[in-house]
């Protein structure tokens, strides 16, 4: 799960674009939203981006895209480590490529490095992928999770 | 959250938005939402495709990675779909995901858009493609409706290169030449092969021309279509330019002007064309003849004109209406037309192109108006080849001619007139050819005569008269001459006939001469009050130089009968002598009477109130209808002088007089016999029962002061009434 920490320079310090823009640019690191993103299980920047939609909360917007999200994050989880027992590369990699998407729109960005370190290696057979890199991937769905489930509680 | 105008909400562009994740659409129908889109959400191709299927959004969000159909597939499957060829789709793909960009396009995708939480940047992209979308349907909209309109319009544009030929046709330009839109390929030369073998040399050579100087081109050109119809088309094209300045090819348009043609043709045809006959109208004529003038003024040769009038048309339209007349002038066209090498049609240009002899095909037999027409005869040899033609048009009027199932008679006076002898223009023809024609009418018509100086002598002696008639009331030049009537019982003179006379210098013009001209011109109503008022003047003097207290004849035309202010004319000229009315006698003439019966007769009556007596003159020579004599109010029946003068020489002259002579005896009038000169006339006149006689043989008509004189000293003749003449008189 410290796999992420690198920041290529460059990456734009805006929420949101830095979690595609460097997916994947340079081979292992699959980048970061800022220095405060790792520590954080989802970025705030995004988070405050999304309140946006809802400014006086008043359509219950964020609860219910992190409600959807939680539910997509459990399925996506289950359904990769079903696919590692099984030894399955695409599906994993198409697991993870859903996951990544939906999980940069949240804000949780050490997820979706993650998927798209997964997501990379298996479209290049990497059969490792199923070692460590899950590992990581699962680790930081489990820490996502929490933070998801930890903001609807408050 | 509040509406940020007072404006009526937008129509908001609907949008389909289809994403397998639940949180991404969320997420974007939220965002766009709130940039002002109707956005539906679908989150599988299936279900996207079965929305489409049921309504069509403005533009489609494809996630471009989904399970099942994904986004290629689902964008391939929606082109296929009626109504969603060209709605605009944007495909949602990941950044590192180059291969799926190619993809989208190939599966038909509008546009692509990298996925990332910009929403706005997404809702431009949306707005963008929206835009275009509209503005690629306002195009085609206009571009099918300007096919359309060129369709209607029969119109189509090309383009043509020079560099390798190639003929760009768009379908409407390909229909125009009547080759079916997707079928062959239309060439140059295939275009050229249809235009109509003599026609096509001078089109090719007029198109080189144009190529060569790099000029624009506007021309019609006659095409036969494959299917056999002739069409005329209209090229319009302009030059292009390629870098250099060199002409790369044209650029134009073709429409088929075949209908307009027909119009504008129709209107020239009207234009120069006599409805009635089909035949030339005096305009066409005149250029005709114009261009006549020139070739024969060029080509040093003679050219005549016939100007043709048929006889008495005006008393078979007055008697047979004017559908029969009509119908007459219709057929004695199509005689004359067979008359000469009539040629319907000369067009403008093709005198020149037809080269030496072109000038034949304007012969022709054209309508000026009325029953006058013109046969236009461009080379004559002498005035012999035009003397034949108008014996030929006399010749074929010999026929009669069947209208309202009635057979009428019709002949022609035809003058001719030959350039450059008659005339050295068209005006200067037509009118010497007029003088020709009207020396024919004036010798009793039916028969045709040549133009030459003496005639115009005669035009020109007219008109002078005509001048000259005019000042000889001023001028004090009419006189009147008297004759005397005889009742030759008694030996006495009862009466005088006023017999207006010109004294035109040492020249004493006949009314013959000088009647007609006037009637025609009218001043034969200033003549005739002048005559009036000088035989009141003659009857007041005689009455006190001779004691003579008879009346005096005057002759009036029908018209003044006519006019309202007769009987005060006559009024005045009496009264202002102190004469009674009836001093003065009105002639009128058997033939104007009945010409305008319905008009004379309430002045007759007037006349005949006030003590006017009225006398029918030239009996006998006109077609008096009986009833009508019954109820007339006249006075006295004068027997005409050619039955007089037929007395004793013809066995049927007495039947006629004797008959006149029952007549007004039964209706109670006096008759005179006018024109009576030898005593074997008296003789007979007398045992028939007439005894009042005008003539020769008692005095012929003579000035004033000579009647006055014979008046004194004439010894006349008086007559024993014969046992025939006291059983009549009884």
């Amino acid at each position: 799960m410290l796999t992420l920490l690198r920041c290529p320079p460059g990456t734009s310090a805006e929420a949101g674009a830095g979690v595609h823009g460097a997916a994947g640019r340079d081979g292992a690191s699959a980048g970061c939203s800022h220095g405060e993103g790792s520590r954080e299980p989802l970025d705030p920047a995004t988070l405050a981006k999304l309140r946006q939609l809802d400014p006086d909360g008043e359509r219950h917007f964020l609860p219910k895209v992190l409600q959807a999200y939680e539910r997509s994050l459990e399925r996506h989880l289950t359904a990769l480590e079903e696919a590692a027992a099984a030894g399955d590369l695409p599906r994993a990699g198409a697991q993870a490529h859903a996951l990544k998407s939906s999980s940069a729109s949240i804000g949780a960005l050490a997820l979706a490095a993650a998927c798209a370190d997964v997501e990379r290696r298996a479209r290049a057979a990497d059969a490792t992928v199923l070692g460590a890199p899950l590992r990581t991937l699962v680790e930081e769905g489990l820490r996502a999770g929490a933070a998801v489930r930890a903001m609807l509680a408050s | 959250m509040t509406s940020p105008t007072d404006l009526p909400p937008p129509v908001l562009p609907r949008v389909l938005l289809v994403d397998d994740d639940e949180v991404n659409l969320l997420l974007t129908s939220t965002a766009l939402r709130q940039r002002g889109f109707d956005v539906t959400e679908a989150t599988s191709g299936e279900e996207a495709l079965a929305l489409l299927a049921r309504r069509t959004p403005e533009i489609v969000v494809l996630d471009a990675q989904m399970p099942g159909l994904d986004g290629f597939e689902t964008c391939a499957a929606l082109r296929g779909m009626p109504g969603l060829a060209t709605v605009p789709v944007l495909m949602l793909t990941g950044l590192d995901d180059d291969a799926s960009v190619a993809r989208a396009y190939r599966a038909g995708a509008t546009d692509f858009f990298v996925k990332s939480a910009q929403w706005s940047l997404l809702a431009e992209r949306l707005n963008f493609l929206l835009r275009s979308s509209r503005t690629y349907v306002e195009l085609e909209r206009s571009k099918a409706k300007l096919a359309r309109a060129q369709d209607l319009a029969r119109m189509g544009s090309f383009d043509w290169r020079r560099r390798d030929g190639v003929l760009a046709m768009q379908p409407e330009a390909q229909r125009v030449f009547g080759l079916p839109a997707g079928g062959v390929r239309a060439s140059l030369r295939l275009l050229l092969r249809m235009v109509p073998p003599d026609e096509r040399p001078p089109f090719v050579r007029m198109l080189r021309e144009r190529l060569r100087a790099s000029a624009p081109i506007a021309c019609d050109v006659t095409i036969d279509q494959y299917d056999g119809h002739r069409r005329v088309i209209h090229v319009e094209a302009e030059p292009e330019f390629g870098e250099q300045g060199h002409c790369s090819g044209y650029t134009g348009i073709v429409q088929d002007v075949t209908d307009r043609r027909a119009a504008e043709d129709r209107i020239r045809h009207l234009a120069n064309f006599d409805t009635l006959t089909g035949l030339p109208n005096r305009h066409q004529l005149i250029w005709r003849a114009e261009r006549a003038l020139e070739q024969a003024r060029r080509l040093q040769h003679r050219f005549a004109l016939l100007l043709i009038d048929l006889d008495r048309f005006k008393v078979i339209n007055d008697t047979l209406g004017h559908a029969s007349g009509d119908e007459l002038l219709r057929q004695v066209a199509l005689r004359l037309r067979s008359c000469v090498r009539h040629t319907d049609q000369v067009l403008d240009g093709v005198l020149e192109a037809a080269g030496a002899r072109s000038h034949r095909a304007l012969e022709a037999v054209g309508r000026l108006g009325g029953d006058e027409f013109v046969a236009l005869l461009p080379e004559v040899g002498s005035d012999a080849d035009a003397e034949r033609v108008a014996e030929r048009v006399l010749e074929v009027m010999r026929e009669p001619v069947v209208v309202g199932g009635q057979e009428c008679f019709v002949t022609a006076s035809v003058g001719v007139a030959l350039y450059p002898r008659d005339g050295e223009s068209v005006v200067d023809l037509l009118r010497n050819a007029d003088v020709a024609m009207y020396s024919i009418k004036d010798q009793g018509r039916n028969g045709a005569a040549v133009y030459c100086p003496a005639l115009a002598g005669s035009g020109r002696d007219k008109l002078e008269r005509e001048t000259a008639l005019h000042k000889a009331i001023e001028r004090e030049e009419l006189v009147l001459h008297y004759q005397p009537q005889v009742d030759v019982r008694v030996g006495q003179v009862i009466g005088a006939e006023a017999l207006m006379r010109w004294q035109r210098g040492s020249v004493l013009v006949p009314p013959k001469d000088f009647i007609p001209l006037a009637e025609e011109t009218g001043l034969i109503v200033p003549l005739s009050e002048w005559a009036m008022r000088e035989a009141a003047r003659q009857a007041r003097q005689w009455r006190h130089r001779l004691a003579f207290e008879r009346p005096i004849s005057v002759n009036l035309p029908s018209h003044m009968f006519s006019r309202s202010d007769l009987v005060e004319q006559l009024h005045e000229a009496v009264t202002s002598q102190g004469l009674p009315h009836g001093m003065l006698r009105i002639e009128i003439t058997e033939d104007n009477l009945m010409k305008d019966l319905r008009s004379v007769i309430p002045t007759l009556h007037r006349l005949n109130e006030i003590g006017v007596e009225i006398s029918i003159d030239d009996f006998g020579t006109g077609y008096s209808s009986m009833s009508y004599l019954t109820t007339l109010p006249i006075a006295e029946l004068k027997i005409d002088r050619s039955f007089v003068r037929d007395l004793g020489v013809t066995p049927q002259s007495p039947a006629i007089v004797s008959a006149i002579i029952a007549l007004s005896r039964a209706l109670g009038l006096r008759v005179v016999a006018e024109g009576v000169e030898m005593l074997r006339q008296l003789d007979v006149l007398q045992r028939l029962g007439c005894h009042v006689m005008q003539g020769f043989m008692f005095c012929r008509p003579v000035a004033a002061e000579d009647f006055e004189r014979w008046y004194r000293t004439a010894e006349l003749p008086r007559v024993e009434a014969g046992p025939l003449l006291d059983s009549q008189v009884a």
